[in-house]
């Protein structure tokens, strides 16, 4: 059993179909698991395939739910950034935000891109400590487009109160990801190598 | 078996949905026959029985439909072999007449029929409560609120089911369906039985004269069941000095304890995870422990109407709230906020409730080169070329996503196999336009079938439009009848859709590939033309399932003047374009497209 920081910590994980967000998630509630740590994970698939919106709470420690109350997420990871638009109500003082700066606009017909606000201003509006990371500009000559997700789980293990051990983490990955563990692990690596701290603003596009 | 091994291992702990944990329990319970019929959120029980089976020996079958379902786990049940069957609350509803019988007869082995409510709803068409069906058919139903009571709530429902004869319902909701847990694994039981029956035409032979009988065995057996759940192990009364008592059904229990937790509230509980029959000596503990009591239940007020007779009955004189006060919405999932609102309204103090911005919701898409893209561009056109009124009626499957814009097709889309019959009955009323049925294969196969007899015998002049992939794409590429496999992975004889369709005596029947637009258009032309009750197949497979690749890639060269259903086609106006890496070569675009705007990269 690992000491946790906290009673318990709450990560939502965001995105749309496709993405490999409820991987994500499986992966964290599992390595959780193996770190001897009380988890749940709740998925809100929808037309998950098809490019719908998607996204998971995963709840490490002690809480009754595998839902995340509003405003209590700890770790928030948006493969989209119009997904964290989304998700702002489950933000509070110290969440912390790792986010693409990229979105999908699926069909281009379901957002009008011109009404949709700059990051600076949605990230002033937003609350939370932003950790931008422009997978585009940073990961996509090392990393095949297809692991983003754990290239993002990667840059989360690097956080001081993400409560599993990377190494853990990494055989989480190996049960989870039958096919593709190589390049898995490979993305991790680079998620978990990039110094996001210096990121901060790193953010390309649009919100 | 890949993603499914958790759910064979030994002993010790293991991270499984509650829809695995359910299968889990029907494992460790020695389960031998599974069936089920494909639909969110509870497709993953029979998905992980199968996809385990060559482990364990369990006969696992995606069914016709949720009727045929139960009723090939109902007769292995009586054949002396545990059985289990699963569906969303959409097939219970099909399932009441006979699930109402077999409650009379009883059965010999286990039988647990597990139902999966979306209270939301998130992929349902209905938030039918399927409390409510148990009710009906007065059978013990139970509500698991987490993984480890899934497991071993299913392991006692056979149990309960063999002690009363009774079948036993477990009602999940897409909440704890779909929601991952750590489970405490326990033993998986071994043995193997002969399948044997005892004649017993009395019981099991339903004309009035035994049924008379069946009917009052039955009722007596109900209270008998009651005794069994007034002390139920899954049911959890806390009493605290307060003036508050909270009583709550399954999942949305847990939001009671999570709510109180964060408003630092003392109050006692009731876990109910017995929603039939009821613990009724511990609901009139609260009511004498309490001045208020406050119930929290998702959808429809059973519960409290249920605690409201027992308080009136003994001269309660504090208030019940609940749903029937609006304390809690009738409508869509709980959540802790809800609960949260709801107790502080029962205790009068204020709370801070957060507004919500309303972000537009996405639009789910046909994947890239779908063929229904092809076909929904081919009946459009089509139908507009012949300049009358036109009318799409629409059944349950992908092709409903054709809802949306740009498609914007469909007029209606209500239940399973609805399609064909409510065209017959447009026909019948005698509206002027085309009509046109749009059913899918699996649906056409689970009840679509007997609409199309229907709609010949009867000699409705509409267009039936069955779009056959071979497979139940919509919830994740199950095989069905017409398919040439079966849940086992292994091959089998296939219904072919044609001699099925011929057999009906159709006069008009034309199979097309949806991918050609063209042809596509002409027969949906004569079929229009045909008076009576015209059939166009559009085969192709499912891209998705498939993996299909036409190995060519597509490039816009100019403007198309056409807003394009596929999702490889990014941007609008002057900025469309195609991704390179999401285009499957179909050409569907090119053929809809104004001439020579899109064309083929060399």
């Amino acid at each position: 059993m690992i000491p946790m920081k906290k009673e318990s910590f709450n990560i939502v994980v965001c995105g749309i179909g496709g993405q490999g967000v409820i991987t994500l998630g499986k992966i964290i509630s599992r390595a959780a698991m193996k770190s001897g740590l009380e988890t749940s994970m709740s998925e809100f698939r929808g037309h998950a395939k098809r490019h719908d919106s998607t996204h998971c709470h995963i709840r490490i420690g002690k809480a009754h739910t595998p839902v995340i109350p509003n405003g209590n997420a700890d770790l928030i990871i948006a493969m989209d950034s119009f997904e964290l638009l989304r998700q702002k109500y489950m933000i509070g003082m110290n969440t912390q935000i790792l986010m693409d700066g990229n979105f999908v606009n699926g069909n281009e017909i379901m957002i009008d891109e011109e009404n949709l606000p700059h990051v600076e201003t949605a990230s002033k509006n937003i609350g939370g400590k932003i950790i931008g990371i422009g997978f585009e500009a940073l990961a996509k000559q090392v990393v095949d487009f297809q692991d983003k997700n754990i290239f993002f789980l990667g840059a989360a293990s690097r956080l001081d109160e993400f409560p599993v051990h990377k190494n853990i983490v990494r055989e989480a990955i190996i049960q989870v990801i039958a096919k593709r563990v190589e390049s898995s692990l490979n993305a991790f690596d680079a998620g978990f190598n990039s110094e996001i701290s210096r990121l901060n603003y790193d953010i390309k596009g649009q919100f | 078996m890949g993603i499914f091994i958790q759910l064979l291992q030994e002993t010790g702990k293991a991270i499984l949905s509650g829809n695995e944990a359910i299968s889990r329990g029907a494992i460790e319970a020695n389960v031998k026959i599974a069936t089920s019929y494909p639909g969110a959120p509870c497709t993953e029980i029979l998905a992980s029985l199968a996809g385990t089976a060559k482990k364990t020996g369990i006969y696992a079958e995606w069914s016709v439909n949720e009727v045929v379902a139960l009723e090939t786990a109902a007769g292995a049940s009586l054949a002396n072999k545990r059985s289990l069957c699963a569906m969303k609350n959409l097939g219970a509803n099909t399932v009441m007449d006979f699930l109402n019988v077999l409650a009379y007869t009883g059965v010999n082995a286990g039988l647990v029929l597990v139902v999966a409510d979306d209270p939301e709803p998130i992929s349902t068409q209905h938030a039918v409560d399927s409390r409510m069906h148990a009710l009906m058919a007065k059978i013990p139903c139970l509500e698991p609120t987490n993984g480890n009571e899934a497991r071993e709530m299913t392991k006692y429902a056979f149990e309960l089911s063999e002690k009363f004869s009774v079948p036993v319902q477990i009602r999940i909701t897409q909440k704890i369906a779909q929601s991952s847990f750590v489970v405490e694994l326990g033993e998986i039981k071994k043995n193997s039985e002969n399948a044997f029956f005892k004649k017993e035409p009395e019981r099991f032979v339903c004309i009035p004269k035994n049924v008379k009988v069946l009917h009052k065995k039955h009722n007596e057996k109900i209270l008998e069941i009651e005794n069994e759940f007034e002390n139920f192990l899954y049911n959890k009364i806390e009493l605290k000095e307060s003036e508050i008592g909270i009583i709550g059904s399954g999942f949305a229990f847990n939001y009671v304890s999570e709510a109180l937790e964060r408003l630092g509230v003392k109050a006692s509980t009731l876990k109910i995870t017995s929603t039939n029959p009821i613990p009724q000596k511990q609901i009139q503990e609260i009511l004498r422990n309490s001045k208020k009591v406050l119930v929290i239940e998702e959808l429809e007020p059973i519960l409290e109407l249920r605690v409201r007779e027992i308080a009136s009955r003994m001269h309660f004189e504090g208030e019940v709230f609940g749903t029937t006060t609006k304390h809690i919405p009738r409508e869509s999932e709980l959540s802790v906020e809800i609960v949260e609102k709801a107790i502080a309204r029962t205790l009068d103090f204020n709370y801070k409730e957060n507004e919500l911005e309303n972000i537009p919701n996405r639009i789910p898409s046909l994947c890239a080169g779908c063929s229904h893209i092809g076909f929904y561009g081919a009946l459009k056109k089509s139908m507009e070329e012949l300049e009358k009124e036109f009318v799409v009626i629409g059944d349950r499957g992908c092709y409903n996503l054709a809802a949306h814009p740009p498609i914007g097709a469909l007029d209606t889309c209500m239940c399973m196999g609805a399609s064909i019959p409510m065209a017959s009955g447009f026909a019948k009323a005698g509206y002027q336009g085309n009509i046109v049925a749009v059913i899918g294969d699996s649906t056409f196969l689970h009840s679509g079938i007997q609409g199309l007899m229907n709609s010949v015998v009867n000699n409705s002049n509409i267009i039936v439009c069955i779009l056959d992939n071979s497979v139940t794409a919509m919830t994740g590429g199950q095989p069905h009848p017409g398919t040439g496999k079966n849940a086992l992975e292994e091959k089998t004889h296939k219904v072919d859709l044609l001699d099925l369709v011929k057999a009906t005596g159709v006069q008009f029947l034309l199979e097309v590939n949806p991918y050609d637009l063209r042809a596509s258009e002409q027969a949906l032309k004569e079929a229009a033309k045909f008076s009576g009750t015209s059939v166009v197949v559009f085969k192709a497979p499912c891209a998705l399932e498939a993996k299909s690749d036409f190995g060519r890639r597509f490039e816009i060269i100019g403007e198309t003047g056409k807003e394009l259903a596929c999702p490889a086609i990014k941007g609008k106006g002057v900025n469309q374009h195609i991704d390179p890496d999401m285009c499957i070569g179909c050409g569907i675009c090119a053929q809809i497209a104004s001439p020579g705007t899109i064309r083929e990269r060399k």
